[in-house]
């Protein structure tokens, strides 16, 4: 059973949200405020966080700060509708994935599994460890501990950063479409004025900084997708 | 350079050549004219005349030149000046130095004989005779130096005063169009959104009528840049309001869905979040309305007691429900010239406010005095929690909510003393806050009749 954590200022909308994913088979805790939330996330065995931007004192941005700063907890974040800027600040803070407000229940739901599917291959690949490393140019991939090492350290990554990578090195050197990245490394379809790949692309590529030729290794290919190189 | 500074450069430019142009012509003139007294005829007339006269003095002495000019009509340019050793005239006549000087010259020379001559009376006495220059004469026939050459001396003057002028011109365009055109850059910078587009900085140095232009100008867009982003922020606080109670309709929607025995209580949640909503847009509107110039709509008088008694029997009708009560003091009947709606819209929310926030059971007292003055004071007093000292003056902005522990049972949009203030600034009363000693908010409203 996924545990989700609510951190939302609207007590009767959380309420809801609770009644509802409950009968969905989440086990629903809630905060009614950014910093009761962030000691909850970073206390509790949570394995996903559902984090509403607009709340007073602290807001959703900097919760998730407060979070990224000690863990890789999947976060979806509940931005305003038609409110771009939040959407690519959330994602490029380590949101996981985002959800305008109000949204239909359903839609959460759904990205909720998405991510639940990624936690169950986490905790599958760990149940049987395997000895298998994917090197390909600089990187090298260990799915058993989803941990990505570059130039022989392992980078700080989130979980959707994690998938995204591994991804484009299982096909190293094969340009990857946007629809596929979101089917495989993001484990949903690509919706509308989505821009949640291209923000964590450019997450990973300052992460992973430039080749020896001062080229990114993540190339975008317009209109198409992205090529990870492998050299 | 645009074209006001061609404009002002050409019409500088020709204004200055016409200018020198007629100054120079004038002085050039009056150098000349002012030789006017030098010199003497030398035409066939003045030979004439001056002939006659030596006759008449060589043979006639004296007496015989003065019986000469006793018949002698005086007509201009045909004066003799019969002038003697001392330089006198015969018979008394003003002599011209200059003229007399250019004759003396003339004499020793030798030229121009016939106009000038020397003549020794009988009796020995020595006499110059000429006929003066006078200013109305000819220049042809005027004996005197030569006017100064046109070429080169005067181009080379008119080529220093053009270029001059053209200078002159150029850098006073400059000055002029200069600042017009900073004021237009930066009034299209406005016009493409940067709000914060100033033009005084580049205007520093000035200290003219056209530096008041812009800070006039600077002032506007301040102004604009104010107005505009409380618009923004209003509109987004709108959105973030509306945003709210649609987003709980949704998941009652999905709460009915997913289970469909919920079907009555996600029904009543739905009408619930509805009816907030129709009042949130009815409060929206009524801010919006009271920020529109208002001078053109009806005004009425509205009797205040009547007022508050009626916004009371619907207040009280609710207040019953928790216990609690309204209580209405006056000592006096006091009307003013109004909006009834705003007015009306204004004292409600107050009221209402000060029973939402007071404990159950507990009144709230509604007072109203008119002083001597006319001056009509409303107070509304309840017992609830207050309102932090720091925080009273940013309750009357929209949306605004006081940062205490959410006590879920109170809802309200942070609208109505937005809006009660602006309503009663619209009757050019005001609105004041103030916590009570023995705690409570009072709220007092001030109105002129």
């Amino acid at each position: 059973m996924l545990k989700v954590l609510l951190i939302d200022d609207d007590v009767e909308l959380c309420q809801m949200m609770a009644e509802y994913l409950g009968a969905e088979d989440f086990k629903m805790e809630i905060a009614h405020d950014g910093e009761e939330g962030a000691r909850l996330a970073l206390a509790g065995s949570f394995d996903i966080v559902v984090l509403d931007v607009m709340m007073p004192r602290l807001n959703g941005f900097d919760t998730l700060r407060l979070i990224r700063a000690s863990s890789q907890l999947p976060v979806i974040m509940l931005t305003a509708k038609g409110d771009e800027i939040d959407r690519i600040v959330g994602l490029e803070l380590g949101a996981d994935d985002y959800l305008s407000k109000p949204f239909n229940p359903r839609e959460l739901v759904a990205r909720l599994h998405a991510i639940q599917r990624r936690v169950a291959v986490r905790d599958e690949t760990r149940k049987q460890p395997t000895d298998e490393v994917l090197r390909v140019g600089k990187i090298a991939i260990y799915p058993a501990e989803r941990v990505i090492e570059w130039r022989g350290t392992p980078l700080e990554i989130t979980t959707s950063e994690y998938s995204l990578l591994e991804v484009l090195a299982r096909n190293a050197g094969r340009v990857v479409s946007k629809a596929d990245l979101f089917l495989q490394g993001l484990g949903r379809p690509e919706t509308a004025y989505d821009r949640s790949i291209d923000v964590h692309i450019s997450n990973l590529r300052q992460k992973l900084g430039t080749l020896d030729d001062g080229r990114s290794p993540i190339q975008t290919v317009r209109g198409t997708g992205y090529q990870f190189i492998p050299t | 350079m645009g074209r006001l500074f061609w404009k002002i450069f050409i019409g500088l430019s020709l204004t200055f050549l016409i200018v020198s142009a007629v100054i120079g012509g004038m002085v050039y003139l009056h150098e000349h004219s002012a030789k006017a007294d030098e010199g003497f005829m030398h035409d066939k007339r003045a030979d004439f005349l001056v002939g006659v006269t030596a006759n008449a003095l060589e043979y006639g002495g004296e007496d015989g030149a003065k019986a000469l000019f006793k018949q002698w009509p005086e007509r201009r340019g045909a004066t003799v000046l019969v002038v003697d050793a001392d330089g006198n005239d015969l018979i008394g006549r003003a002599v011209p130095q200059g003229s007399l000087a250019e004759a003396v010259d003339a004499l020793v020379e030798g030229d121009q004989a016939a106009s000038v001559r020397k003549v020794r009376t009988p009796v020995g006495n020595d006499y110059i005779l000429f006929s003066p220059m006078t200013a109305d004469v000819p220049p042809h026939l005027r004996k005197g130096p030569p006017p100064p050459p046109i070429f080169p001396v005067l181009l080379l003057q008119a080529f220093g005063a053009l270029f001059t002028s053209f200078l002159f011109s150029a850098g006073f365009a400059v000055y002029l169009s200069r600042p017009i055109r900073y004021l237009r850059q930066t009034s299209r910078r406005l016009a493409e959104g940067h709000l914060d587009a100033r033009v005084t900085p580049l205007l520093a140095k000035r200290n003219d009528e056209m530096a008041e232009l812009g800070q006039d100008f600077d002032f506007m867009a301040t102004r604009l840049q104010t107005l505009l982003n409380a618009q923004r922020q209003l509109l987004h606080d709108v959105s973030h309001e509306l945003r709210s109670p649609v987003a709980r309709m949704r998941l009652a929607v999905g709460l009915a869905q997913q289970q469909p025995e919920k079907l009555e209580a996600a029904l009543s949640r739905i009408e619930r979040e509805t009816e907030r909503l129709d009042e949130l847009l009815g409060q929206i509107l009524t801010l919006s309305r009271l920020q529109t110039d208002m001078s053109q709509e009806v005004k009425e008088t509205i009797s205040l007691n009547e007022l508050i008694e009626d916004i009371l029997q619907d207040v009280n009708f609710e207040a019953q429900a928790v216990g609690s009560k309204v209580i209405f003091k006056s000592n006096a009947e006091a009307s003013v010239e109004g909006h009834y709606e705003l007015l009306h819209r204004a004292l409600e929310n107050v009221i209402r406010n000060a029973v939402k926030y007071s404990p159950e059971g507990e009144s709230v007292e509604v007072s109203l005095d008119k002083n001597e003055h006319n001056l009509i004071t409303i107070q509304v007093h309840d017992h609830g929690p207050g309102i932090p000292e720091t925080e009273l003056e940013a309750v009357f902005e929209p949306f605004y909510r006081v940062s205490r522990q959410h006590k879920t049972e109170i809802t309200g949009h942070g609208l109505g003393l937005a809006i009660a203030k602006r309503a009663i600034e619209k009757h050019r009363g005001n609105v004041n806050l103030s916590n009570a000693p023995q705690g409570g908010l009072i709220v007092k409203i001030s109105l002129h009749k």
